[in-house]
C-alpha cells in the first residue's frame, strides 16, 4: 500500500497554535521497585485530569488482565468505589464491576507474551470535576495490551463515594500480578480546564 | 517537555472524495503521544500505519457492539496496519487514536482507538506495532473505499512534563 495523498506537517502554517485549556501537570515513571505511582499538592485550577499512560508489571505471576488501583487522597478503603466495566480479550466479552468493585486496568505483568520488555500495557483516564465538594467523583477510562495474539481491551467506569476535592492519586499495582511498575513505566498526568 | 499548555495541532486534512489513504508525515519528535481525531464518511476498515510498514508486524484486539450484540475479537500478524476501527457510508464515524511514547526508540508502539459509528456500531480497539523505530509518519488508510469530501483528520501532539 503506497499512500496516495499526503501532507507534511513542516507544510502546515497557522494551525500551529498551543492550546491553552490543556497541560501538562507531572509525569511518574516506574522505577521496578515499586508499585505505587503518587501524584500530590495537585493544583485546584483546572475542570477535569488526565492520566495517560504506558505500563507494565515486573511480576511473573500470569494471569491477564491484571488490575490495580487507583486511591483519591490516600483513602484505600475499596467500599467506598463502586465501579462497572466493559471488557473483550480477543475471543469472548464480558461485563463486571459493583459495589466495592476494583478498578481494573488492562496492564500486563512480565510473564509469557509480556515477557518482553518492549510490550507495555496503554491507558487514558479521565478524572471529572475533581475539585467539586459537591458530589461524588466520577472516573471513565479506555485501556488496552495487545500482544500479537494475547491481550485485552477494557472500558471503565468508577465512582468514588467522597465528596472531598481530590488531591492526591495514587496508582497501586495490584501486587500479585503486576508486581512493580517497570522501568520503563510513565503516567502523566495533565489539567483539562 | 516542562510542564505547560500541550495538546498541539500538528496538522489537519480534509479529504477529496477520491482518496483511500491520508498520510501525516514529518511528524515533530517532541511530544510524548500523539492523538488522531477524525470526522469520516466511508464504507470500510481504518488501518493505522506507521512508518510505511507493511511488514506483519501489526495486531489488534477489540470490543465492540452492534446494537443488537456485543464482541471482541483479534487479528494477528497484519500487513496493512493496525485495523483500529469501522465505517458505513451513509453514516458519519467519529474515529479517535491515541499513539502512545511514539518517539521512543526501546519499544514496541501500543495504540488505542475508539470508533463510533452511529448507525453501524461502537468499539474500544488496542494495536501493537511490533517495532522500535520512533514514528515518524502515520497513514490513516481505508482500503477500497474513499474517504468522503467531508471527512476530516486532524493529529496532536501531547508532551507530558
Amino acid at each position: 500500500m503506497s499512500p496516495i495523498l499526503g501532507i507534511y506537517a513542516s507544510q502546515i502554517s497557522g494551525h500551529l497554535v498551543v492550546s491553552n485549556s490543556y497541560y501538562s501537570i507531572a509525569t511518574g515513571y516506574g522505577t521496578g521497585s515499586s508499585g505505587t505511582i503518587t501524584f500530590s499538592s495537585i493544583p485546584q485550577t483546572y475542570s477535569h485530569l488526565q492520566i495517560r499512560y504506558m505500563a507494565k508489571g515486573t511480576s511473573s505471576a500470569g494471569g491477564y488482565p491484571t488490575s490495580s488501583n487507583l486511591y483519591f487522597n490516600g483513602d484505600t478503603n475499596a467500599s467506598n468505589h463502586s465501579s462497572h466495566n466493559l471488557r473483550g480479550d480477543g475471543s469472548s466479552v464480558a461485563g463486571g464491576g459493583g459495589p466495592g468493585a476494583d478498578a481494573p486496568f488492562a496492564i500486563p505483568g512480565s510473564y509469557g507474551s509480556w515477557s518482553s520488555s518492549s510490550i507495555l500495557g496503554v491507558g487514558v483516564i479521565d478524572i471529572l470535576d475533581y475539585t467539586n465538594t459537591n458530589k461524588n467523583k466520577v472516573i471513565r477510562t479506555l485501556t488496552g495490551a495487545d500482544a500479537n495474539g494475547t491481550g485485552g481491551v477494557l472500558l471503565m467506569s468508577d465512582m468514588w463515594i467522597n465528596t472531598s476535592a481530590i488531591t492526591s492519586i495514587s496508582i497501586v499495582a495490584d501486587s500479585t500480578y503486576i508486581g512493580n511498575w517497570s522501568s520503563n513505566s510513565q503516567f502523566a498526568l495533565y489539567g483539562i480546564k | 517537555m516542562a510542564a505547560g499548555a500541550t495538546y498541539v495541532p500538528i496538522a489537519t486534512y480534509t479529504a477529496s472524495g477520491s482518496t483511500t489513504t491520508i498520510t501525516f508525515s514529518s511528524i515533530p519528535q517532541t511530544y510524548t503521544d500523539l492523538r488522531i481525531i477524525s470526522n469520516l464518511v466511508f464504507s470500510g476498515q481504518i488501518y493505522l500505519q506507521f512508518n510505511g510498514d507493511t511488514g506483519g508486524n501489526y495486531s489488534i484486539t477489540y470490543v465492540q457492539g452492534t446494537g443488537s450484540s456485543a464482541s471482541s475479537g483479534r487479528t494477528t500478524n497484519q500487513t496493512n496496519g493496525m485495523q483500529m476501527g469501522y465505517g458505513v457510508s451513509s453514516n458519519l464515524t467519529v474515529f479517535t487514536a491515541d499513539i502512545f511514547n511514539y518517539a521512543n526508540t526501546t519499544t514496541y508502539k501500543t495504540a488505542l482507538s475508539r470508533d463510533s459509528d452511529a448507525g453501524g456500531l461502537a468499539q474500544a480497539s488496542v494495536g501493537l506495532w511490533r517495532n522500535t523505530s520512533n514514528i515518524t509518519s502515520i497513514a490513516v488508510y481505508s482500503p477500497g473505499a474513499n474517504y468522503s469530501s467531508t471527512s476530516t483528520f486532524t493529529l496532536y501532539g501531547i508532551a507530558s512534563a
